[in-house]
């Protein structure tokens, strides 16, 4: 934090797969395309319709809650080519109610078993890192639905 | 159309070659291959080159390395689909009689660890969601095991079966058969259920092919050429979750059996895609060996070996002959061509009349070869 206290800036690590909320009141969304031809979706945004591959598509948020579809963890101590996160992390795709399939890290769970397939889990927003501008560069991840 | 036939195959060994560059290995199995064939290279009207990472222009300075004859030279790029990719066009090139004498060549230079992925968006990598070659391959483990009961026991032995074929091949990155399920099972995990062991090791290497007519063939060689009955390639296509990967593997195997009129019932062996050993079992029902879920099954009853009524991945594949992507369908295709010939020492399987290979390209990309005598 900068010594004043005041919030840094928060930029989200691709603005064509995470909107931030302007507000702090609002969530914030993983964005899509849907097709208005067929109604297909899909993640990330696609130029095309993959299914009917008409070029009429609409950016849409997508369900900020979906299942796991598949989920593993990466162990080794060999850190993969790129990843700047810590190890080892928890990993998978959720598919989202509109069809749609998310590869997406997960959090608030263990590591020592992958989350069993099926669980309900929630789009959350975390600080991944910095940029050169010294503002936070959030990442989304899922975790899974707290029973109340 | 008229036959596309082998005449001849080459390889450089796979490994680890610190000293020497991609275009080193690539021509030791093009010389290897044309020496197979007894043709030389100023015969040769066309060369295609497969690699996943060997850069723009790779297949020229392979060729300078053979001789700058002038020929067309076509840099080929499908990741570990390269090397089908190259062997598919110069079948092509030659059924449809453009060129009578061609030579497919894959290869591959590679760091140690994890194979580099440079198509995918930054969000992606930097979170460590695309890693090669194993967060997909664990993923769709994870979900076939739940699926049909598979056990992480029975992944164990196909790398045990895998290093034992590989033990046999003298070109193959392993060289020791003596790898025991516990081995599997104790090495690091690397991303559940996958160990070390249950993926091939990243390799160094190169494979080539001479493709030519019956009429050359028979200029150039007594031996017995090998048909090319079908060499499909295809690119994948959008599929809901279940059907990722699976669909395309499916797709070109059978039109490539409706190619060279056959099914998968008139296999002898089949070579297929295993860079994890998952994916043997996934294969083996993607190409229609086994219905689905039944992978695990005909392997557990010995239909698989080298002994057995459909011997898979003779050279160990991936798990024992090694990971190297833009060699490693032409390493597959000279397998099945000496294995054709009965030319295949130890692991010569029983008179093998036809064959499929199936591999695929980082999802993106699969081929269907299939080869007859």
């Amino acid at each position: 934090m900068p010594l004043n206290g005041a919030r840094r800036k928060q930029v989200s690590i691709d603005e064509n797969v995470l909107a931030l909320p302007d507000a702090p009141s609002e969530a914030p969304h993983l964005l899509g395309s849907k097709c208005r031809a067929c109604g297909a979706v899909f993640f990330p945004q696609q130029h095309t319709c993959q299914k009917c591959f008409s070029s009429a598509l609409d950016k849409v948020k997508l369900s900020r809650r979906g299942r796991v579809y598949s989920c593993t963890v990466f162990r080794h101590h060999r850190r993969p080519p790129g990843y700047k996160g810590p190890l080892p992390y928890l990993f998978g795709q959720v598919e989202l109610p509109e069809g749609a399939g998310v590869l997406t890290l997960f959090t608030d769970c263990s590591f020592d078993q992958p989350l069993k397939r099926g669980t309900e889990v929630e789009l959350l927003v975390e600080r991944f890192g910095e940029d050169e501008a010294g503002n936070d560069v959030m990442t989304f991840k899922f975790r899974p639905v707290q029973s109340k | 159309m008229r036959d596309a036939v082998i005449i001849g195959v080459g390889m450089h060994k796979f490994g680890r070659y610190p000293d020497k560059g991609y275009a080193d290995l690539a021509e030791v199995a093009i010389r290897n291959a044309l020496n197979d064939a007894g043709v030389p290279w100023k015969d040769v009207q066309a060369l295609y080159a497969g690699s996943a990472l060997a850069g723009p222009t790779s297949a020229n300075n392979i060729c300078g390395r053979m001789g700058l004859s002038g020929i067309p030279v076509y840099n080929i790029e499908a990741y570990c689909a390269s090397g089908g990719v190259a062997l598919r066009l110069a079948a092509e090139a030659v059924a449809t009689g453009l060129l009578d004498m061609a030579v497919a060549v894959g290869c591959e230079k590679q760091e140690r660890g994890f194979i580099p992925v440079l198509n995918q968006p930054q969000w992606a990598t930097v979170q460590g969601l695309e890693v090669m070659p194993c967060t997909g391959p664990a993923l769709e483990a994870q979900v076939y095991m739940e699926t049909y009961g598979v056990t992480r026991e029975q992944l164990a032995k196909v790398s045990v079966k895998d290093r034992k074929n590989a033990a046999l091949t003298p070109y193959s990155h392993y060289s020791s058969g003596d790898l025991t399920v516990e081995e599997v099972l104790n090495a690091p995990m690397i991303c559940d259920p996958l160990t070390m062991y249950m993926m091939g090791p990243p390799s160094d290497g190169a494979a080539a092919a001479v493709v030519c007519s019956r009429r050359q063939a028979r200029k150039y060689s007594s031996k017995t050429p090998v048909v090319i009955a079908a060499a499909v390639h295809g690119s994948d296509k959008f599929s809901p979750l279940e059907d990722v990967y699976h669909e395309l593997r499916h797709r070109v195997s059978y039109q490539a059996y409706e190619k060279a009129g056959c099914g998968p019932e008139d296999l002898n062996f089949a070579q297929l895609h295993n860079p994890v050993a998952s994916m043997e079992f996934i294969c083996s029902e993607n190409v229609g060996l086994c219905g689905p879920g039944e992978g695990a099954r005909i392997f557990d009853e010995g239909r698989t070996l080298l002994s057995g009524d459909i011997p898979v991945c003779t050279d160990g594949g991936f798990l024992g002959r090694g990971n190297c992507p833009g060699a490693s369908t032409l390493a597959y295709v000279a397998e099945s061509v000496w294995q054709l010939r009965g030319e295949a020492g130890p692991r010569q399987i029983k008179d093998p009349k036809l064959g499929l290979i199936c591999h695929g390209g980082y999802g993106h990309h699969a081929v269907g070869i299939i080869l007859k005598k």
